[in-house]
């Protein structure tokens, strides 16, 4: 958290290990709103394994939230589509921010793109700047969360019941809410 | 291939490019710094829209219910200063009391 919380600290730990450790409290967010996208993803119909893939491959939760919502009103595949996707063009702008900071060909490139997201791209600001080790470090600790929560909400749904019981789906605007409040200042 | 998996597959490809069309497309090229605090000022902004979504949106209409509670303890967490698990945990918290109450 002390990059989110002072964004010019010099104590900022520029590793991997720095970045996977600074999101853990986000992480725990992304365990529970995966085990209610799992949840929700299953009564929408898509079962136990599709989601999971979605989960690995996608990862990006309001974008799935929205594609296995349309699917779970019974709406069409292009609506399902398009939501997720619309919801998914700010991708193209942290894409542009992540751009300078990685490294290799375009492959190499491809792949850790793919790490980018709200949660990993908010941590690694460093200085108006992305850092390459922490936003990896901080992507993969939160793909690991993501997608153990959406085996947990996909397998164990039905013995949880409706996430808004617990008011999960308060958490997911709420950790949104927090990147913007806890936003790192651009340098003077 | 089942609609299921169509979806997957078609959502999973479209982020897949998206994320990565500025990283493979430009490179390690710096970019003008006009354009990269308009890059790094889109995402926040467009943060901003989702958690209105997210809190008032419903498959097809807005809907006033727990998660507008929750959101507003999340806030009154975070202008408190509190540790970013407190805020999570206030929101579902109060999201949860509320709904059961309601």
């Amino acid at each position: 958290m002390s990059i989110m919380m002072e964004p010019n600290a010099i104590n900022v730990d520029r590793t991997m290990l720095g970045g996977a450790r600074d999101v853990a409290p986000i992480a725990f967010a992304a365990l529970v709103i995966g085990v209610s996208f799992g949840i929700l993803a299953r009564d929408a119909g898509m079962g136990v394994v599709a989601p999971i893939v979605m989960s690995l491959t996608t990862f990006a939760g309001s974008a799935q939230m929205a594609a296995a919502t349309v699917m779970h009103d019974g709406g069409a595949v292009a609506a399902a589509v398009a939501a997720a996707v619309l919801l998914n063009l700010r991708y193209v702008a942290i894409g542009v921010s992540v751009a300078p900071s990685l490294r290799g060909r375009r492959a190499r490139r491809l792949a850790e793109s793919q790490l980018a997201t709200d949660e990993s791209w908010a941590i690694s600001q460093d200085r108006g700047r992305v850092n390459r080790e922490r936003l990896i470090g901080a992507g993969l600790v939160l793909l690991v969360a993501w997608t153990t929560g959406t085996v947990a909400g996909a397998v164990g749904g039905s013995a949880l019941g409706d996430p808004a019981t617990y008011g999960f789906d308060a958490m997911f605007p709420a950790l949104f809410l927090a990147l913007i409040a806890l936003r790192p200042e651009r340098p003077a | 291939m089942s609609t299921t998996w169509l979806i997957v597959v078609l959502v999973g490809a479209a982020t897949v490019a998206l994320k990565g069309l500025a990283p493979v497309l430009l490179g390690a090229r710096e970019l003008p710094p006009p354009l990269a605090r308009v890059s790094g000022a889109l995402a926040p902004a467009l943060l901003a829209a989702l958690v209105v979504v997210q809190t008032v949106g419903d498959a097809q209409a807005l809907s006033v219910d727990p998660r507008v509670a929750g959101v507003a303890a999340a806030a009154v967490a975070l202008l408190l200063r509190a540790p970013l698990l407190v805020v999570l945990v206030a929101s579902a918290g109060v999201a949860a009391t509320v709904n059961a109450l309601t």
